[in-house]
């Protein structure tokens, strides 16, 4: 007879492990990029391989220099697999190689890796690169493409926000004749790989909170923030500020609510927290929306958050049994 | 011309008030100092800053100027810093005009020499530091009494005296300070402050009969008794099948070492114990 | 049937009852040695009060109590004692154990002085004698905990208790015997319970019961009826882990939380484990002292079931005649002594069945898995299913860089063994907890030295 093995209590472990997890993600994103394919060609499958791709050469590149051991094993684990496919879906579909492999490394050395690692960043990984490539190279981040279909050629156009922000009042004006709010949803307007499809990313969305693996209380409270905070501004002129429908079904707002916002490791742990953070997130993008430089503010508003996760999590600790 | 000249005036006036605020600044603080200050006997600065500042705690204290201002307040001098050793002893002795006391220099001794010498029941998986494998009281070791050789000593120890080598503790007796850190640390207090000039100690804590403990460590003290026996110093105390030797009667004779058939007993050469494996040339140094 | 639950967390693993759930309690063969260790219990160990080649009966003291919160330790057979020493416990501890060789006739024979019953009036009979009789029998908690009962039954005279609860839940996964003796010996439990009613005078008694086990259920239900006991009634758990927790019970079935730090008889209630009410039926009725218990042998056994065993039986002996050995020797990757959840992995088999040995459960690398610690992904999942309310996560990390001074939280750990089930990248929370707890203490004793230095 073998050794016996000894451990500590407890002997048994639940089933959904880190991998399950994250492959989990992965799968709920696949219906998006798929639909982004269909609808933008062989250059979003180019973006989408290429993000792959160098993303799990850096994860492994990063884990080798740290010495660590079962470096396959890590790289594989998902992670890397899930930023580099957020990636993906927020670059728009012509993005030329070098720049999503430039967000790879951003993302994946920089953000992930210096941080420590996994479960050790800050920051969201896909979203601080995303910002960092719409800094630096603003021309080619702000080339959206028209979902003309694949084959189509490529047809650049300005995204529904892009024109509410430089054209405002003709702009919405343009906008509201143009498409409906059905289009937003089902992904007919021009825009990064994966604002195109709402409703399959809501999709995905839903798959993951019957696994449990992101909670309502993040993705929801962003998005009745944002629609209230909005609202307001509608209701009292409708001419210079756009449907609050229209805000929560565009841009990176879906995308950004329930799959950038809810990554765990960047996100606080506590259901008081999660709240807090999301209507924060709500009202910080309703105003860089709203009255900032930019035309699409989630990003900056979910990296601002996540700088303060550490604190949220302090302060709303949980009531214990007994007090 | 004139553009320099215009120049220069902003210039100047950016120096005179820049410098003007240096100035108030400086005599502010100058009066702060006064009415802030506090009263402290300077005594205790001259001793703090021949103390080694390790802020060990090994003297009793918490830190080095606590330990400055307790000898200047108490001045009683058999308070002791270890890592500065009988020397600073002296040197605080004459820095505050008084006598200096008499201390032996003390070292860490691990009392176990098992490692790979004795057995393991089971495999340990887990959280391996010795702490850990304490609480839970899931250890692999066979021997009930002996070291892990996880290392809790090794990352406690400020100095670089301790290390795991063939899976046992091993203390540089050169190095050690006498600070207590690894005795503290120890979760099965295997590690004991000897004399340093005390050269012979017996490496086995196993209180457990001498047919147990050959099954479980080649090296352990079986409680045969030779080593009393041959003794004629009277300086080896046995209780519950475990043989000790007492400090104060031994005179480092070694005539208990030839004797111990296991070679439990062991003899420390140029401050490192010459434990069984030690001896042995590519002994693997694991922490 | 309305079901309760507690308030916070809990988490449902797969049960995995079905392998010895229904089987008819059997008894385990007397072995030809066994060894009692005289630290069985909590509080302080019992005194040995026999010698080497001493000749021994069954029912014999072969420990004193040490102190009033102990326990007495009996023989469980008849034969010789072979030897004192200290010796590797199922817990894991090294104690000073008696090993005696059994004389398996005179243990048969000697045993038959316990399966008369005696008449005992429990209204007649004071409760001063009761208790009496319970400490006589070294009667210690079943559930796991192993605390002297009667200590329990004597809590300080400014706490009231109102209630009583027996803890039927058995949540731990694997393990039915409790479910067995509650089929088995229904009536015999009620009386029991009067007994303990007699010493601690509880207005209200609930049998609290996981709605996994209806027919257990049912049949209180209609014993309880039958035996005429107005006050006590049966009240059915939503099955979650860990709902045996006395806290848990406490709070599902009466609403009450014990407060931080403090017992249950600080809110009015005393909870039992069946099984220990059982053996006060035991020690009132047949005067018989705690030598034997129920344990679930299950898991990659042959033949898994609920057993009778008698205290010091080696743990090889019950899983070969009890259950038949394990199916495969080579792919036995573990033991425990006691549920998956909280029990203790052994490391020999040759250690001993003791007071608070539940289940014996063999794991082989199917059921096994053991990975390295991983880095904490932030999940939260651990701070959702805590039923106490803490955040592991947390007390984790303060553990790991020793910051004692965050540590007060881990005291109330109750150590079920959620979080690190649910963690998804194996971080064994459950153990960095359980060195919190001392990292705390160290650092309080120095605070408290830095106090009285000042």
């Amino acid at each position: 007879m073998r050794e016996l093995i000894l451990t500590s209590a407890p002997h048994v472990r639940s089933g959904s492990q880190l991998k399950n997890i994250m492959y989990d993600v992965a799968l709920a994103l696949l219906p998006a990029t798929v639909w982004s394919v269909y609808k933008f060609g062989m250059p979003a499958l180019n973006v989408t391989l290429i993000a792959i791709a160098s993303g799990l050469a850096f994860e492994a590149i990063a884990l080798y220099m740290q010495r660590k051991k079962d470096i396959v094993a890590i790289t594989f684990d998902g992670s890397a697999i899930v930023t580099a496919l957020l990636l993906a879906l927020n670059l728009p579909s012509n993005s030329p190689a070098w720049l999503v492999i430039t967000g790879s490394f951003v993302a994946i050395i920089i953000t992930k890796h210096t941080f420590g690692g996994l479960g050790y960043n800050i920051f969201n990984p896909a979203l601080v690169a995303r910002v960092f490539l719409l800094i630096s190279f603003p021309v080619q981040m702000t080339k959206w493409v028209a979902p003309n279909g694949f084959g189509a050629d490529a047809q650049t156009a300005a995204t529904p926000l892009d024109l509410i922000k430089t054209e405002g009042a003709a702009g919405i004006e343009k906008i509201t004749s143009q498409y409906t709010n059905l289009d937003f949803f089902l992904g007919n307007t021009p825009g990064s790989m994966g604002e195109v499809s709402g409703a399959l990313l809501l999709l995905g969305a839903l798959y993951l909170m019957i696994r449990k693996v992101i909670t309502w209380e993040i993705p929801i409270t962003i998005m009745a923030t944002l629609f209230a905070f909005t609202g307001i501004f509608y209701l009292v002129n409708d001419a210079e500020y756009a449907s609050p429908v229209l805000h929560i079904l565009s841009g990176g707002a879906i995308l950004g609510a329930f799959f950038m916002a809810t990554d765990m490791v960047t996100s606080p742990m506590t259901r008081k927290g999660m709240i807090i953070f999301g209507v924060s997130i709500g009202i910080i993008t309703g105003l860089i929306r709203l009255f900032g430089g930019y035309p699409e503010g989630i990003s900056f508003a979910i990296i601002i958050m996540n700088a303060l996760v550490p604190i949220i999590d302090k302060y709303t600790k949980v009531k214990k049994f007994g007090t | 011309m004139n553009d320099i000249m215009n120049g220069w005036e902003e210039i100047v006036i950016t120096a005179i008030s820049l410098s003007g605020i240096a100035f108030l600044a400086g005599i502010a603080l100058y009066y702060a100092a006064k009415v802030f200050a506090v009263e402290e006997d300077p005594m205790v600065e001259e001793i703090n800053d021949i103390l080694p500042g390790a802020n060990c705690g090994a003297c009793g204290v918490p830190g080095c100027m606590s330990f400055a201002e307790k000898v200047v307040k108490t001045k009683d001098m058999s308070l002791y810093c270890p890592v500065g050793g009988q020397e600073l002893s002296d040197d605080i002795a004459d820095l505050m005009g008084l006598e200096a006391i008499e201390q032996d220099k003390m070292v860490a001794r691990v009392m176990c020499q098992g490692g790979h010498s004795s057995t393991r029941t089971g495999e340990y998986r887990g959280i391996k530091t010795c702490g850990a494998v304490s609480t839970i009281h899931q250890y692999d070791l066979t021997c009930p009494y002996g070291c892990f050789g996880y290392g809790d000593c090794v990352t406690s120890c400020d100095f670089d005296a301790i290390h795991i080598v063939n899976g046992v503790a091993l203390v540089d007796e050169e190095k050690c300070t006498a600070c207590d850190a690894c005795v503290v640390e120890c979760p099965v207090n295997i590690i004991e402050m000897q004399p340093y000039d005390k050269t012979v100690f017996i490496a086995c804590k196993s209180i457990d009969a001498g047919g147990a403990v050959k099954k479980y460590c080649d090296v352990g003290c079986t409680g045969c008794k030779k080593c009393v026996k041959a003794c004629e110093h009277e300086a080896i105390h046995f209780d519950s099948f475990l043989a000790t030797i007492l400090p104060d009667k031994c005179t480092n004779c070694n005539d208990c070492v030839d004797k111990c058939d296991t070679d439990t007993i062991v003899i420390t050469k140029d401050g490192i114990a010459q434990i069984k494996d030690k001896l042995v040339e590519n002994a693997e140094v694991n922490v | 049937m309305l079901k309760s639950t507690f308030n916070l967390g809990g988490i449902h693993p797969p049960e995995n009852k079905k392998y010895s759930e229904g089987k008819k309690i059997e008894d385990i063969s007397l072995p030809e040695q066994i060894s009692i260790n005289l630290n069985q219990h909590i509080g302080k160990k019992a005194k040995a009060v026999v010698e080497k080649k001493q000749e021994i009966s069954v029912g014999d003291i072969l420990g004193e109590a040490d102190g009033f919160i102990s326990a007495l330790v009996h023989s469980p057979v008849s034969g010789t004692v072979k030897k004192i020493e200290q010796k590797m416990t199922a817990a894991g501890m090294v104690e000073s154990t008696l090993t005696i060789d059994v004389n398996i006739e005179k243990t048969t024979e000697d045993s038959k002085k316990y399966e008369t019953k005696k008449e005992v009036d429990i209204d007649q009979t004071s409760k001063e004698d009761l208790l009496k009789m319970i400490q006589n029998a070294g009667i210690v908690g079943q559930g796991g905990a192993t605390f002297p009962m009667h200590v329990k039954l004597s809590p300080p005279p400014d706490k009231k208790v109102d209630t009583l609860i027996l803890n039927g839940a058995e949540c731990e996964p694997y393990l039915t015997a409790d479910h067995q003796l509650m089929l088995e010996n229904a009536d015999a439990i009620l009386l029991g319970v009067r007994i303990i009613q007699k010493i601690s005078n509880v207005t209200q008694i609930f049998i609290g019961i996981e709605e996994n086990k209806p027919d257990a259920i049912k049949l209180f239900e209609e014993r309880i009826s039958a035996a005429g006991m107005e006050n006590c009634k049966v009240s059915p758990l939503k099955t979650k882990y860990p709902q045996g927790g006395e806290k848990q019970l406490i709070n599902a079935i009466t609403g009450r939380e014990v407060p931080s730090g403090k017992l249950p008889f600080d809110v009015g209630v005393l909870v039992q484990n069946v099984g220990t009410i059982f053996a006060v039926y035991e020690a009132v009725f047949y005067e018989k002292p705690f030598i034997d218990r129920i344990t679930t042998i299950t898991g990659f056994v042959k033949k898994p079931g609920n057993f009778r065993i008698r205290m010091g039986t080696p743990f090889a002996h019950a899983i070969e005649d009890g259950a038949g050995g394990f199916i495969d020797e080579e792919r036995v990757r573990s033991v425990v002594n006691g549920g998956p959840m909280m029990g203790k992995s052994i490391r020999q088999l040759d250690v001993s069945v003791m007071k608070g040995t539940s289940g014996i459960v063999a794991l082989s690398d199917h059921e096994f898995v053991y990975s390295e610690e991983g880095p904490c992904i932030r999940c939260g999942r651990c701070i959702d299913i805590c039923p106490m309310g803490l955040m592991p996560v947390t007390l984790a990390d303060d553990t790991i860089i020793k910051n004692g001074a965050e540590l007060l939280d881990s005291l109330d750990c109750i150590e079920c063994g959620s979080c690190s089930y649910v963690c998804p990248t194996s971080r064994k929370l459950v153990h960095w907890i359980k060195i919190g707890k001392s990292v705390y203490r160290t650092w309080k004793q120095k605070e408290e030295s830095y106090k009285t230095d000042q």
